[in-house]
């Protein structure tokens, strides 16, 4: 959702109610829907979970491949052909030529993702959000698709926002990682700090529960019930229902984020 | 067939019949000459990538598939020359977990009515059929009050138990997981992980778990079986595979683990392409297009399964070369 508010692609009823999105200077809340539009796909791009979904399945590759060129680029259907062929050459697809004829139905899952990575870095935008891009994806396809991402980030200075459920592509892949849990984020420090040296309970809680630290066929530490949406909003702490240093002080306000050391940020009023 | 093991196949052979456009029938090879036993009290991991042939191959084990050639043994009888008795007996002793909580239980049946089934089946008496709802449900941590509601109520975590409970509920031998925790949060996959450990030592079960999460086996199987485009390239104890693989397509999944680096060497290991489509299946080696090791032999002839360590086979003609 804070992936969908970047781009302004808050479903409704939803809406953003406060705040401020600032991108290159500029808040984009305060943009008209014409002034997005040269952002989206151009400055900031996305790339999704499923690509099944995110293609549209009546469309040849070539046609949604060149929408973005063509529209902001400005440029020519034969330019904008002869650019696919070669963004599809650089994230790796084999004969572009002859996929651009094909259908999304066509390819593997893999395949498919590497069509919406050429097409989301068609424009070169400055940054690229990444929403679970390898979640629907086997490892090793996974593993291609992280390499590929790698390797267009250190080429062409681009920044990625990447969303993932799984801490060990945070450990690979990401800078600075910051932590959400209903709805908040609840620590966000350098990667290697945050995985080393977690100060929220729920950090330490949810690594403590990966199967990589665990001696096998021990059983898993693991948190205490379930993220419970009208309880973490209920005030106090949104951790508190679930927290194991939970005392009672923690129900009574809502947490605000301290920096306790250079940019790691906790929310929790016992890390100091 | 030596009787010690459960539940065994031998040369296991399945093709699915594609229709393609010029109507002439094509075969996809899902398993080919698939060999595995699984003895009381053991936990067995089969991992590989989609299209592996590895959800087949769990359900031609639970009996929910036939196969087109080889044989499944259930405690050395052959399957299909099993008594009506005790074929009931094999279905009642066999159960399965499926992937995905959502589909796979019934949505306008109440909970507790769908976890009582088997009970039902089973000619278990009403009111003992309660007593052993409420057993069960405690043991995989549902709240007994919640066996009235519809699965539409609960959680993706919550459905999963669920669905262990009903399969808990005819009391089987044998439970066989088809990606029980894959598309469930970290913190409620660990939860699962800690049922399934529980319930092996609780009710003396015996498992097969489909996964392709690799660290989820380590964590909870005694032996793995890995799979490449319906054969078993590799198959060892579940530590010595991790420390001591023997075939590369192994040693690539390893590497390809995100953040799992410190036991593997570089990214060089990493795989290249697709895997190649079931309905052309390469020649010779079916790893050799995708093999950084790749030499002459392994176009041509197909490497043989063969025992490097006590349990621990691997298909592969570089192996003693490659791993020692």
């Amino acid at each position: 959702m804070t992936a969908l508010s970047i781009m302004r692609l808050v479903p409704p009823p939803g809406f953003i109610s406060s705040g401020e999105i600032v991108f290159e200077g500029q808040d984009l809340l305060l943009l008209s829907q014409k002034a997005l539009q040269n952002i989206r796909g151009r400055m900031i791009s996305m790339v999704f979970q499923e690509p099944m979904t995110s293609l549209n399945p009546v469309l040849r590759i070539a046609d949604q491949l060149c929408e973005p060129l063509i529209l902001h680029m400005n440029m020519s259907r034969r330019d904008a052909l002869e650019q696919g062929i070669e963004l599809l050459t650089n994230v790796g697809i084999p004969s572009a030529g002859d996929r651009m004829r094909d259908y999304p139905h066509q390819l593997s899952g893999g395949m498919r993702q590497r069509v919406m990575i050429a097409m989301s870095l068609a424009c070169h935008p400055s940054l690229l959000i990444a929403d679970e891009p390898t979640t629907a994806l086997d490892v090793t396809i996974q593993a291609q698709i992280l390499e590929l991402l790698d390797a267009r980030i250190k080429s062409s200075g681009l920044s990625m926002l990447l969303i993932t459920h799984d801490l060990g592509i945070v450990a690979e892949r990401a800078g600075h990682t910051a932590v959400m849990y209903a709805g908040q984020i609840v620590e966000s420090a350098p990667t290697g700090t945050l995985l080393t040296a977690p100060r929220h309970p729920y950090t330490q809680a949810l690594l403590a529960s990966l199967p990589q630290y665990a001696e096998p066929g021990k059983p898993l530490p693991t948190m205490a019930g379930q993220l419970n949406i009208r309880a973490a909003s209920a005030g106090g702490c949104c951790f508190a229902e679930r927290c194991p240093i939970k005392t009672s002080g923690c129900c009574d306000e809502p947490q605000q984020l301290r920096e306790i050391a250079p940019s790691h940020l906790v929310r929790c009023w016992k890390c100091s | 067939m030596s009787n010690t093991h459960l539940l065994s196949a031998v040369d296991l052979h399945k093709k699915f019949k594609v229709s393609s456009q010029r109507h002439s029938t094509r075969f996809l090879t899902a398993l080919d000459q698939v060999s595995l036993h699984l003895s009381a009290g053991e936990t067995l991991g089969i991992a590989g990538e989609s299209g592996c042939g590895k959800s087949t191959l769990a359900k031609i084990m639970a009996g929910l598939l036939t196969q087109n050639g080889g044989n499944v043994f259930y405690k050395g009888t052959l399957l299909s020359q099993l008594e009506q008795k005790d074929r009931i007996n094999f279905r009642r002793k066999t159960q399965m977990i499926f992937q995905d909580p959502f589909s796979s239980l019934n949505p306008r049946m109440r909970v507790g009515d769908s976890i009582k089934e088997p009970l039902k089946i089973a000619g278990v008496s009403v009111p003992l059929q309660r007593v052993e709802l409420e057993r069960i449900m405690a043991a995989v941590g549902l709240p007994g009050d919640t066996a009235n509601r519809f699965p539409d109520e609960f959680s993706g975590g919550q459905r999963q138990r669920i669905g262990i409970a009903r399969a808990l509920a005819a009391s089987p031998e044998i439970l066989i997981a088809d990606e029980p925790v894959s598309s469930l949060d970290i913190s409620i996959q660990a939860q699962i992980i800690n049922i399934l450990l529980q319930m092996k030592i609780d009710f003396k079960l015996s498992m097969m778990i489909v996964s392709h999460n690799l660290l989820i086996l380590r964590h909870i199987c005694d032996r793995v079986i890995i799979m490449y485009l319906g054969i078993i390239v590799e198959c060892g104890p579940a530590s010595e595979l991790f420390q001591r693989c023997r075939h590369p397509y192994t040693e690539a999944l390893i590497a390809a683990i995100p953040g799992f680096h410190s036991l593997s060497a570089s990214k060089d290991e990493l795989l290249r392409d697709d895997l190649p489509s079931a309905l052309s299946i390469p020649p010779g080696c079916r790893f050799h297009p995708r093999c950084r090791h790749a030499v002459d032999i392994c176009r041509h002839e197909v490497p043989k399964l063969v025992e490097h360590a006590t349990g621990h086979t691997a298909a592969c003609h570089l192996s003693d070369s490659l791993y020692g």
